[in-house]
Formats: C-alpha cells, sequence, structure tokens
C-alpha cells in the first residue's frame, strides 16, 4: 500500500511539475505555439510571401439568426457586419476616433430641408457595385430591403430602428423611401434631422438583401453557402450548425482589393472556459468571450493587458429597476402593490427610498472587487462615451446623481440615512433599521449576475434592509419584468448607436421596456408627482422624448434629453451601477481589425502579420 | 422469436406509446404553465411584431387547441420550428445533433462496458490485491468527480499545456477527449458493479459445486460467474446508454462537439417550445427503447426470467 502511495504521489509531483514548466514556457505573445491537431482556421502550407491569411474567431455559440433584418444579437451583428456592407461604415480615424465613411454609398450626404419641414437625403450608390454571387447591386435592393425589415410579419426584433424615417408606423408603416435604378439614387425623408442617421445607414438592419433570393426561400436562405448572397467583404462558404460557419473573401464586394484575410470561420461555441482554452492554445486567434474569472488575472498581467488582451469600450449600463408600483411603506412587512400600502405613503416619498437605497451602494467596491473589467462606476443612466447630438459627450455636461468618488462613500451613506430616518426606525444601538419592508431581487443566475446581488445584499443588510433573492431563467425574468411582477430586478441596456436617446426614449409609458411601469396605466406608484410636479409622467416625459425626437434644433434637442435624464433620475426608479466595458483576446499578430463601441468588430482591413 | 416473445414485444410497444402520449401530455401543459414567453427579449419587440410571432408558431390559440394540433403533428411526425433557431425544424436540428451525440456516446458507452466489465472482473478475481485496491481507489476517484471537472482538466492539460489532443470536437481526433470525459463515469461504476455482483456470485454455492466438480478455473469464471454477475450491469447500461447517446451538455460544451445535448438546457432557458416538446419525446423514446432492450438481454442472460 504504502509503495502504491508513493507511486501516485511521484506521478501527480511529475504531472504538476510538467504542467508548470509547460505553462511557463508558454509566453504570452509567443505565438509560434503550433496548435494541437487540425486547426480548421490555418491549413499548413502558407502561400508565397507570408503567412496564411486565415483567421478563427470565436463570438459565441450559433447565431439565432444571420437574416440582417431579423438579428437582433451582437454575435449575429459581428457576422452580418463582415459579410454586407450598408450605405456607410465606420471608420478608425488615424487619432483613433470614429467616424462614418461611405461605404456603398459614393459619399456621406447631408440632408435637405424640405418646405413641410421634413428631411431629405440622396444617397448615391457607387458605380459596378455586385452581389457575392455577380449579379449587380440596385438601389431598389436597399428599398425592398428595408420595407421587408419594417414590415410587421417579417417579424424583426428591430423593426423599431426605422422610426425615424417618415411614414414608420409599427402596424402599417409606409416608409418615405425611394430607389432610382437607373441614377443609382436612394431618396429618404426623415421628420425630423436625426443627428444618429448616418449610423443607421451602417447598422446591420440597414444592410441589403437580395429579393428573389429571400422571396424563394424566407425562412432557410440563410443555411447555406449557395443561397446567402452578400455584398461586404466577405460570403459565405459554410454554415455547420454547431461548429462552425466559414467566410471567405467575396471578390464581388467593391473594396475587395483592400481585403487581406482569405477566410474568416466564425468558430460557434458557447462555453466561455473552453473558448478561452482554444484562444490559449492558439485555435481561435480572437474572441470577445472571456470568462469573467480570468478577467481581473490578464488584467493585471502585463504580459496580457494590451498585448493581447483588451478592455473596448461598451456603450451600456447596468443598473437596478424598481416596479414604482410597489410601496416602501414602513411597517408594513414586506415590499407591496396593495393599495392599503399606499395610504399615507406617497410615490415622492418611494422615490426618495430608492435614492437612498442607491447611495448606499458602493460602486466603486463593486467594479474594483466584483466585475473587475475596467468598468466605470456610474452617476447617471446615460453612459459615459454617448453623444447629445451637438457633439458634447453627454456625461460630461449631464449632471451627477450622486457621487462615485471613493472619498465620499460615507457622505453618500450618511446621506442614505438621513433620508432613511426621516421614515423608518432607526435602532442606534445595532445601527439598523427595524421596520423597512423586506422585497425581492429578480434576477438570471449567471455568476456575474449572482455575485452582484449578494454584494448589493451585504451593502443592505448592514442597514437591516433585508433583500430575498428571486432566482429565474432568462426567459422567464423576462416575461415577470413586462408584467411588472417583480419588486426590483437587474438589467443591462446596451446602445443601438452612439446618441443618447437610445437610453431615454425606452422610459415613456407605451414602450415594452418600461419595466418599472413608469407612467403605465393604473400604476399606482407612477402618479403626478413625477415631471415638473403639475403634470404626470406621461405627459412630462413623453413631451420631452417628443421634442427630441421631432426637433431639428440640434441644441434643443440636447437641452430636452438632460431635462429626460433628470426626470427619469428624478424617480430613482433606475439605479445605475456602473459603464460597461467589452474585454477581448485577440493574438498579436492579429492586425488592424475595427472594434465598435457597439460591440461589433470589422475584419475587412484586418491581416495576419507574418 | 416464440409467440410468448411476440406478444411480450407487443404489449410492450402499446405501453410505449401509452407512456409517450402521457409524456407529451405533462411536458406540453407543464412548459406552459411556466409564467414565461420565447418573445419577450432583452429590447422589447414592438406589439405588432409581437403578435405575428405568436401567431406564426400558433400561440396565439387555447392551451387546449394548441394541444390537439400538437398531438397532431406528432402523428404526421412534424415537431415544427425551433423559434430559437429561426427557420430551422425541431427534426433536423435533433437529427444533426444526434449523429454526433449517438457516434460518441456509443463509443463512449461500448468502451466503459468494456473497461468497466475487465476491470471489475479482475479486481474480484484478485480481490484484496494491490491491483483490487488500485483500481477501487480509481474507481472511488472517478465516480466522485463531476463530468465538468474531468473535462475541463482533459481540455487543459491535453489541449493546452501539452497540447497533444486537439480542442475541437469536430477536428480530426477531436472526439478523443469527449469520448474519455464521457466513459470515465459510467467505466467506474460499471467496474465496481461487475466487482461487488461478481464477488457475491463467486461465494455462491453452485460456483463451489462447479469447482468441486473439478471444471477449469477459466470456464468457472466466465461461464458460469461472469455470465451471471452481469445482470445489475445489464440493468444499468440500458439507460446509461440512452443518457448518453442523446448528449452531455456540459462535455459537448466544453469540447465544441456539435451534439444534442446543448438543445435540453438551451431550450428551456429560452422557452423554446417546439424544442423543448421534441427533445423530451427523442430522450424518451431512446429511453424506453433501451430499457426494452436491457430487459431482452436479462432474459437471455438468465433464462429464469419470465417475459410475463
Amino acid at each position: 500500500m504504502k509503495k502504491l502511495f508513493s507511486l501516485l504521489l511521484a506521478v501527480l509531483m511529475l504531472s504538476a511539475c510538467l504542467v508548470g514548466c509547460v505553462q511557463s514556457g508558454n509566453t504570452p505573445g509567443n505565438n509560434s505555439e503550433t496548435t494541437p491537431g487540425g486547426d480548421p482556421g490555418t491549413t499548413p502550407g502558407e502561400p508565397a510571401g507570408g503567412v496564411a491569411q486565415e483567421l478563427t474567431v470565436c463570438t459565441g455559440p450559433d447565431p439565432e439568426t444571420i437574416d440582417p433584418a431579423l438579428n437582433s444579437s451582437v454575435d449575429g451583428a459581428i457576422m452580418l457586419s463582415n459579410a454586407f456592407s450598408g450605405l456607410y461604415q465606420w471608420h478608425t480615424n488615424e487619432d483613433g476616433t470614429q467616424t462614418i465613411i461611405a461605404d456603398c454609398a459614393q459619399e456621406v450626404v447631408e440632408p435637405t430641408q424640405l418646405d413641410d419641414g421634413t428631411y431629405q437625403y440622396v444617397i448615391t450608390l457607387k458605380e459596378g457595385l455586385k452581389w457575392s454571387d455577380g449579379t449587380e447591386l440596385k438601389a431598389s435592393d436597399f428599398t425592398y430591403s428595408w420595407n421587408r425589415a419594417v414590415d410587421p410579419n417579417t417579424l424583426s426584433d428591430y423593426q423599431y430602428i426605422f422610426d425615424v424615417i417618415a411614414g414608420y408606423s409599427d402596424t402599417t408603416p409606409e416608409l418615405a423611401i425611394e430607389a432610382d435604378d437607373a441614377a443609382r439614387t436612394i431618396t429618404i425623408v426623415t421628420s425630423a434631422l436625426c443627428p444618429y442617421f448616418n449610423q443607421l445607414m451602417a447598422f446591420p438592419t440597414y444592410f441589403p438583401v437580395r429579393k428573389d433570393i429571400v422571396e424563394a426561400n424566407p425562412d432557410g436562405w440563410t443555411f447555406s453557402a449557395d443561397t446567402y448572397v452578400s455584398n461586404g467583404a466577405f460570403k459565405m462558404a459554410e454554415w455547420t450548425v454547431g461548429d462552425k460557419i466559414v467566410f471567405v473573401r467575396n471578390e464581388n464586394y467593391w473594396n475587395a482589393a483592400n481585403v487581406k484575410l482569405d477566410k474568416l470561420t466564425f468558430a460557434l461555441s458557447s462555453d466561455d472556459d473552453a473558448i478561452f482554452a482554444n484562444f490559449e492554445n492558439g485555435t481561435y486567434q480572437y474572441t470577445t468571450r472571456v470568462p469573467i474569472s480570468q478577467i481581473p488575472v490578464l488584467k493585471n498581467d502585463p504580459n496580457r493587458m494590451n498585448v493581447d488582451f483588451f478592455i473596448g469600450d461598451y456603450s451600456g449600463t447596468y443598473f437596478l429597476q424598481f416596479n414604482v408600483e410597489q410601496s416602501f411603506k414602513p411597517g408594513i412587512g414586506n415590499v407591496s402593490d396593495d393599495p392599503a400600502a399606499w395610504t399615507d405613503w406617497t410615490p415622492a416619498q418611494n422615490a426618495e427610498v430608492r435614492h437612498a437605497l442607491g447611495l448606499l451602494i458602493d460602486r466603486n467596491y463593486i467594479v474594483d472587487s466584483i466585475t473587475q473589467g475596467g468598468q466605470l462606476p456610474a452617476y447617471g443612466f446615460v453612459p459615459a462615451g454617448m453623444d447629445d447630438g451637438t457633439g458634447t459627450e453627454f456625461r460630461a455636461k449631464a449632471e451627477k446623481w450622486w457621487s462615485v468618488d471613493p472619498a465620499d462613500k460615507e457622505a453618500n451613506i450618511a446621506e442614505a440615512l438621513d433620508i432613511l430616518k426621516k421614515y423608518y426606525t432607526f435602532d442606534e444601538a445595532t445601527g439598523t433599521f427595524t421596520d423597512f419592508p423586506v422585497f425581492e431581487y429578480s434576477v438570471n443566475p449567471t455568476s456575474g449576475n449572482l455575485a452582484m446581488c449578494a454584494a448589493i445584499q451585504d451593502m443592505w443588510d448592514d442597514y437591516g434592509i433585508t433583500v430575498s433573492v428571486d432566482q429565474r431563467d432568462w426567459a422567464v425574468i423576462q416575461t415577470a419584468l413586462s408584467n411588472g411582477d417583480f419588486t426590483m430586478s437587474r438589467l443591462g441596456w446596451i446602445a443601438d448607436y452612439i446618441d443618447s436617446i437610445t437610453f431615454l426614449e425606452i422610459y415613456v409609458a407605451a414602450s415594452g421596456n418600461n419595466h418599472p411601469r413608469l407612467g403605465k396605466d393604473g400604476a399606482v406608484g407612477s402618479a403626478a408627482v413625477y415631471g415638473n410636479g403639475s403634470q404626470t409622467w406621461n405627459e412630462a416625459y413623453e413631451q420631452l422624448i417628443t421634442t427630441i425626437k421631432t426637433s431639428s434644433d440640434m441644441q434643443a434637442r440636447a437641452d430636452a434629453m438632460y431635462q429626460a435624464e433628470k426626470a427619469l433620475m428624478d424617480t430613482y426608479a433606475v439605479i445605475p451601477i456602473y459603464y460597461y466595458t467589452n474585454p477581448y483576446l485577440a493574438k498579436t499578430n492579429v492586425k488592424d481589425f475595427l472594434y465598435s463601441p457597439l460591440g461589433f468588430v470589422y475584419f475587412r482591413t484586418a491581416y495576419i502579420e507574418g | 422469436m416464440d409467440s410468448k416473445m411476440l406478444r411480450y414485444v407487443l404489449k410492450r410497444s402499446l405501453l410505449a406509446v401509452f407512456t409517450i402520449i402521457l409524456i407529451i401530455t405533462i411536458t406540453f401543459f407543464v412548459m406552459h404553465a411556466v409564467p414565461s414567453s420565447p418573445f419577450n427579449k432583452q429590447k422589447a419587440l414592438t406589439e405588432s411584431v409581437k403578435k405575428a410571432l405568436e401567431a406564426k408558431y400558433g400561440l396565439d390559440k387555447p392551451l387546449g387547441q394548441q394541444y390537439v394540433q400538437y398531438l397532431g403533428n406528432v402523428l404526421k411526425l412534424d415537431f415544427g420550428d425551433s423559434i430559437n433557431f429561426r427557420g430551422r425544424s425541431v427534426m433536423s436540428l435533433v437529427g444533426e445533433g444526434f449523429k454526433t451525440s449517438g457516434k460518441i456516446g456509443l463509443i463512449a458507452a461500448m468502451l466503459a462496458i468494456v473497461t468497466g466489465v475487465v476491470l471489475g472482473a479482475l479486481a474480484a478475481i484478485k480481490r484484496d490485491t494491490t491491483l483490487d485496491k488500485t483500481i477501487l481507489v480509481l474507481t472511488t476517484a472517478s465516480v466522485s468527480l463531476p463530468n465538468f471537472v474531468v473535462a475541463i482538466i482533459l481540455l487543459w492539460a491535453f489541449g493546452v499545456w501539452w497540447a497533444i489532443l486537439p480542442t475541437r470536437g469536430t477536428d480530426p481526433g477531436g472526439l478523443i477527449m469527449p469520448v474519455l470525459a464521457l466513459m470515465l463515469y459510467p467505466s467506474a461504476y460499471i467496474t465496481r458493479l461487475t466487482r461487488s455482483s461478481m464477488l457475491d456470485v463467486l461465494g455462491q454455492d453452485y460456483i463451489r459445486t462447479a469447482r468441486a466438480k473439478g471444471v477449469h478455473q477459466k470456464k468457472v469464471l466466465f461461464k458460469h460467474a461472469l455470465k451471471n454477475a452481469l445482470t445489475p450491469v445489464v440493468t444499468y447500461a440500458g439507460p446509461m446508454i440512452a443518457y448518453i447517446v442523446t448528449g452531455s451538455f456540459v462535455v459537448e460544451q466544453i469540447f465544441s462537439v456539435p451534439g444534442l445535448g446543448k438543445y435540453f438546457v438551451s431550450s428551456i432557458q429560452s422557452s423554446d417550445y417546439p424544442m423543448i416538446m421534441g427533445t423530451t419525446i427523442f430522450l424518451s423514446l431512446i429511453m424506453i427503447f433501451m430499457t426494452f432492450i436491457s430487459d431482452v438481454i436479462y432474459k437471455i442472460l438468465d433464462k429464469r426470467i419470465d417475459f410475463e
């Protein structure tokens, strides 16, 4: 028996040593390591003149769809952005800033104001544009595609992204767009001046699709390389479900001469740890999926951070949202939407309580010790990096709703306690409130969400505020949020385009994303106190959003956006926690890809350095 | 096949049909009892699109009507389209996934049975020797390690640090690690099962009789002991094969195997109703079939078992 144990021990030690040796020898940035087995992306036998221009990336599992009209996921959008080309495209300037430049269009055009106050864009296509199968790409292909995407029967997740164009309606849309194939022009009328119009022209839902192809097989045209006709830098060569989608260079792309990659493979995988292992051994050369547990390790390793690990900007906010119908009246035991819970208790008092709850959260601790991915502590709903439409960064000018200076932590807590002491019984001996009602924190159980949940639970628990955790699956929680069947939950909101309206518009009463139920019919807690005191939420907020969406005076529009955020933050129905970042891994020899703060990545200019 | 056997098969088939209908009914109503919808997305759909989607997938009709329609479609072998993978039929997704999962599952199951029976028999014959104890330690360790731990260790050790095996299931040789990860638990379990059952049999009177009669040791062990010791293994192997060929969520995720396993989890998380039904029915069918097969093998192994 002794012999056996010593043998086992020896084997263990030997293997541990081997692991250690190999690991330390395998320094990051050294990309000469051989890939095990057959890497689908890099076949041996390099072409004369350098390394094979073949790249294998992983952005997740099979996308739900890669039909430009139907897609709403970021991984699907990344594939679309490489397979299709819109009228305009994103471009990184020398100084690192990003702007919109022409893609299929000849140039980026300025709108002209029409007599009725609407704005008209006349965009001319480049000459000789072709689809990947060699047929001519016409102006009418664009208008067909947009009319198709906006038709409710097409079932597009992003139907609303066309709402800037005159004639939009979610039931019977008649977009004010017109194509002239002979002149190669597309005429678009918007009801107001839209500062993010150019970005929309680069957005995947606005990419063109081929009418004959789509109509021949509306549900299945995207599944096979034979029918997946596109017009971008790459065209599909193969889609094997659960395995990979292979794209190859599209010789018919107008700028094919400048596309350097011959092959772009999207390996399909959904396990972050497995994806990371495949990046470490070189099977993948780029991935947007980094395991949460690895982020702090990679970030603090000077051999990895900004070498092959990067933290990209990502325009989004992680926040807590409250159902405003639920009363926090002292002494009622559990938070409740029962009318009795609202006697002698007002929505304004409720809002004050939510404000205090927000002040008790130490956001610096959350970004430094929990998320650890370079996120910024949030001090307003619209995230950092968003524009106010006049070229000014929104957050630079907007109010700070609380201080996120680590030095002010105690002051924030003191302020919160002052507010709460007005209403609740404070036991000085234990330093806790004794009659704060218990409420539920609804969360879909991902490791990140649960860690956040536990931290916030602790921060409140210190003061006798008890939160029970209500874990539900993603689809279940989405339904609960839509129906108002929750008290508090977390949510993340990512921008569709770089303009603050993409965040502010979600709280109009009719919005399906207005989970707090601000201004919803019969929402007890959402009474007239919001807005400017004399108006209801609907009147006040709706008016501001309408101003933003219809005003062609960019300054008035920006002013309305600042007021809208103030109106929203005054309710404290949303408590922003942090602004997102997007960590990604890219091997050091992968050069010149373009990453946008919407989370999209473009490989049309990328190459593998020899 | 004698008439008794035929009657038995018929009876079992009828029972199978009844079981499947019961499973469909329970799954259908439980699934719809969960307050959830496949169309509630992070960014809400417009009302008109949501309505059109519900109409497309028949979710706008009363539940009873949906149920009757579903049963009718199942009879026509039409399991509908997945909601989560737009435009792909449940049949094609499950079929394609099963091709892969079935292949690695069968290989893993066969290897597990062979290694398990051999090691178990060896351990029993060499009872209390170092070999027996080594096998015992290794199998205890294997049974107690969850397969995601095994899979992750294999992935990093052979796929990254030593880099001697491919890390994606679809690459040449890529199935080695998933098969290893899948077979570890059942082979260890079968080893222990065979060992204890074999020890039990070896202590029986008829073995002593056979030995006393001077029957050759090999014949005693293989013809008399092992054959009889395999009955519990057969009981275990039926459902084990059914589970293993329908794919493991964890193992397939970690080794990027385009199998069936992921659908069991993802369809429920996203309320992809047609996929939930399709995967459940498929698993039940395989399970019923494998149980039937193991019952037949029982009979062959032990003539005393009666089909009635």
